[in-house]
């Protein structure tokens, strides 16, 4: 669990980026932040690490205050995927980028293989492991960077627009692994609404460094005075399940199945 | 938690500030050869000196931050000079039970390369901060620099923030895979190590991608460009770029006979 007391935090260069946040995220939840660039949105998750320590207020994760420890320690517990994978691959081959956070750790050798083998033919890299990692494209660089998260098995795992710049397959790809980590805490960043509609049930709209509004997506896509505010668009199958008079559907999926029942 | 601090032109209202560029860079080379005239204590005064220039300035502390990387190199200096310098004649102290002895003419050597390492890093600083990286490139151009020098300088001074930034980015996402980056100072050296991978080769990305897009906005076009940024020349600049070449030459004489 996570737990957000008065987050503050002020860069070093006077910019408030987060001002008195209040947030409690449960075991198991999938959550969704939005909100216009400078929001302030990857300023607080990299307080959920404690890449960024508060400036005031405390942030809590799983009963530890992230001022009293260390990131390497926070790494076992919060998995965090960075927004450019180019910035997050460093190790010479693809089995090493995922073996990199588990070394760190100190695993065992045996449980180190075990976990890599499998994340990479989860991810369907197996075939290239020994390969240099820029021989890859930009997505297989993505779901190497998520693949080499998911290896240590962290109870909580924050993307940072992860399928900004990704082409179509490589958007099913992200999307794919993200909808099998059900037992996991999932906080995602985007500013693709339908691809939120689909992976979170909670969303956090951000403005300004404060959170404007808190609920479940289909309050908050319905919650027109906080999406005007942080200049957001609700997915289009909300828009059409609207003026089609349906009860209101997220997903063109959704969408389709209701009208079918309706329009018979 | 303190954050990289980037070395680049910082907006202040000051007499420094205001000077031509010339005029700093003027000074900064002749503290430069200056640094390499001096034995180490002089050279000590000269750093000293940078205390009421950055007053003058209008700059805060914190700014030369940056410096105490160099305690890493001259760490490195010290123990390599003290240990194996090749004209080692007088022991200076040898370390209990080994026979393992530290030279003075090593040590010696080594606080004079430390010393003007240090008196050029805070003095590069000081032009950096103090002077906008266009008014310099107008100013160089006013003097029949070809335009390309000119961008060279320019892209360098912008090229540094950046890698900053991006090494800030890259050691996050180190930190966020458990890579302990604490402890002695061998050991974060060490941590450090996978960082230039990603850097270099991102460095070099973004070197490509920056030419073409220099060249789709008409970089190489032939003909007379248009500068926005004015510098002048003032009458204090002529007789600042004087007093400085005096004070240097005679200082460096004066060192140099004594
Ligand atoms: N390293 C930094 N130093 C100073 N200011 C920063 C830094 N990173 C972000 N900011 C500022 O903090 C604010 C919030 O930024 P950020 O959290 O990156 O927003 P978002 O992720 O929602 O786009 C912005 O005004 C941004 O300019
Ligand atoms: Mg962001």
């Amino acid at each position: 669990m996570i737990e957000i007391n008065n987050l503050t935090f002020t860069y070093p260069t006077g910019t408030n980026a987060l001002k008195e946040l209040n947030l409690k995220i449960n075991d198991g939840e999938k959550i969704g932040i939005i909100g216009q660039n400078g929001a302030g949105k990857t300023t607080l998750i990299k307080n959920l690490n404690g890449l960024l320590k508060p400036t005031k207020g405390s942030v809590i994760v799983n009963g530890v205050d992230t001022r009293n420890v260390q990131i390497a320690d926070m790494s076992k517990t919060v998995g965090f995927v960075f927004q450019n994978p180019a910035d997050q691959i460093f190790n010479p081959t693809i089995k090493g980028e995922i073996e990199f956070g588990l070394v760190q750790q100190g695993f065992k050798k045996n449980e180190i293989k075990h976990r890599t083998d499998s994340v990479l033919k989860n991810i369907k890299l197996y075939e290239k492991r020994n390969v240099h990692p820029s021989n890859l494209n930009y997505s297989e660089r993505k779901l190497l960077t998520i693949a080499s998260v998911l290896a240590m098995d962290p109870k909580i795992i924050i993307f940072d627009e992860p399928i900004t710049g990704q082409d179509y397959k490589g958007k099913i790809a992200v999307e794919k692994i993200i909808h099998s980590l059900k037992d996991k805490t999932v906080i995602i960043i985007s500013h693709d609404m339908e691809f939120i509609a689909r992976m979170v049930d909670r969303i956090i709209v951000m403005c300004d460094g404060r959170i404007i509004a808190d609920d479940s997506k289909i309050k908050i896509f319905q919650n027109n005075k906080a999406l005007c505010t942080a200049f957001v668009e609700p997915p289009e199958a909300l828009k059409i399940s609207k003026k089609l008079g349906l009860k209101p559907c997220l997903t063109i999926e959704e969408c389709i199945e209701e009208a079918k029942k309706v329009f018979k | 938690m303190p954050r990289t601090i980037l070395i680049s032109y910082i907006e202040r209202d000051s007499l420094i500030h205001k000077l031509n560029p010339l005029t700093k860079l003027t000074a900064l080379i002749c503290v430069i050869i200056l640094a390499f005239i001096l034995g180490p204590v002089n050279n000590l005064i000269l750093f000293a000196l940078i205390l009421p220039l950055s007053y003058i300035s209008k700059l805060t502390w914190d700014v030369f931050k940056p410096i105490r990387y160099l305690l890493i190199i001259f760490a490195i200096l010290f123990s390599i000079q003290g240990l194996f310098y090749p004209f080692r004649l007088t022991p200076l102290y040898t370390i209990p039970f080994t026979n393992i002895i530290i030279w003075k003419e090593g040590i010696i050597y080594a606080a004079e390369i430390s010393a003007r390492l240090l008196v050029m890093m805070v003095y590069g600083f000081l032009f950096v901060l103090t002077t906008h990286p266009g008014d310099l490139v107008n100013a160089l151009r006013k003097l029949k620099m070809p335009y390309k020098v000119g961008y060279i300088v320019l892209s360098t001074l912008h090229v540094i923030p950046s890698i900053q930034m991006q090494v800030e980015t890259i050691i996050d996402a180190q930190k966020s895979r458990g890579l302990d980056v604490s402890g002695n100072i061998i050991k974060r050296l060490r941590a450090y190590v996978p960082l230039l991978g990603p850097l270099f080769i991102g460095s070099v990305q973004q070197a490509v991608e920056r030419t073409m897009a220099l060249e789709a906005r008409a970089f190489s076009a032939d003909c007379e460009k248009t500068s926005f940024r004015q510098t002048v020349f003032r009458k204090r600049d002529r007789n600042i770029i004087i007093a400085t070449v005096i004070i240097s030459v005679t200082v460096g004489v004066l060192s140099w006979i004594y």
